[in-house]
């Protein structure tokens, strides 16, 4: 494990860091889903009927949520390591303003996409 | 390992250390675009059903934009489940799956391509 987890105060970059880790996990199981999409799709009418079923179903709701803000905060906090990566913003005051902004940014997207699918009428409870 | 000192000392690196570093940022880079585009046409998708879907994937547009997501996404997911195996998992357990990490992204791709090729082209078994 990395090394002091126990030791150091816990900070918002070490959050948005192991946040980023832990979206960036959950999305390589999300394009494993994607594919299953795609290979249900080339399967037929019957195979593709099938994933829908699942995918449209509660779970699979919450699962398509849960990949829609994985999505929205690995962007956002990949973003911020980019300008992290040009040397800017690295200030500690300013680095954590950063990564709050990150984390605050990817929950009022998911909001925001989730709130138009269903003012659109593509997602009902 | 029995290279002498005096030979490799003042060449500095092996030059192609920053090849993974420029690779991670540039796929970052290309997916910013990419995924937006996706979670824009995603709720189309879904709502069509099996035709509307059939439909989506045979417009050029859509079927090379979506070729390129998901050659890049697992690109980048390759390079970046590496990372996080590297720093948490150690030795032989480490290396299987390092090991199953690249193999688990190829197969994912070549799934995509074979299924790409049926539902576009009709080219496979069972094809109509």
């Amino acid at each position: 494990m990395s090394p002091h987890l126990q030791i150091w105060r816990w900070h918002v970059t070490m959050a948005g860091s192991i946040l980023h880790r832990v979206t960036g996990v959950g999305l390589y199981g999300g394009a494993a889903l994607v594919v299953a999409w795609l290979a249900s799709l080339a399967s037929g009418p019957e195979c593709y009927a099938w994933f829908l079923q699942i995918a449209g179903s509660p779970l699979g709701l919450l699962a398509w949520f849960a990949l829609s803000a994985a999505a929205f905060y690995h962007l956002f906090s990949g973003i911020r390591h980019l300008v992290w990566d040009l040397g800017l913003g690295l200030e500690p005051k300013l680095a954590s303003s950063l990564t709050t902004a990150s984390i605050v940014l990817a929950i009022a997207a998911t909001v925001a996409f989730w709130a138009w699918l269903f003012l659109i009428g593509r997602v009902s409870l | 390992m029995s290279t002498p000192r005096k030979i490799i000392e003042g060449l500095g690196s092996a030059k192609h250390g920053a090849g993974v570093w420029k690779a991670e940022r540039l796929s970052s880079l290309l997916l910013i675009p990419l995924i937006l585009w996706g979670l824009w046409q995603a709720p189309e998708i879904a709502a069509g059903g099996y035709e509307g879907a059939l439909a989506w994937i045979h417009e050029p547009v859509n079927l090379v934009l979506f070729a390129t997501v998901l050659v890049i996404s697992l690109w980048h997911m390759a390079m970046g489940l590496r990372v996080v195996i590297e720093d948490y998992v150690h030795g032989a357990l480490g290396s299987a799956l390092l090991l199953l990490n690249t193999v688990f992204c190829w197969g994912l791709g070549l799934v995509a391509a074979v299924s790409i090729l049926k539902a576009v082209f009709g080219i496979g078994l069972g094809a109509s």
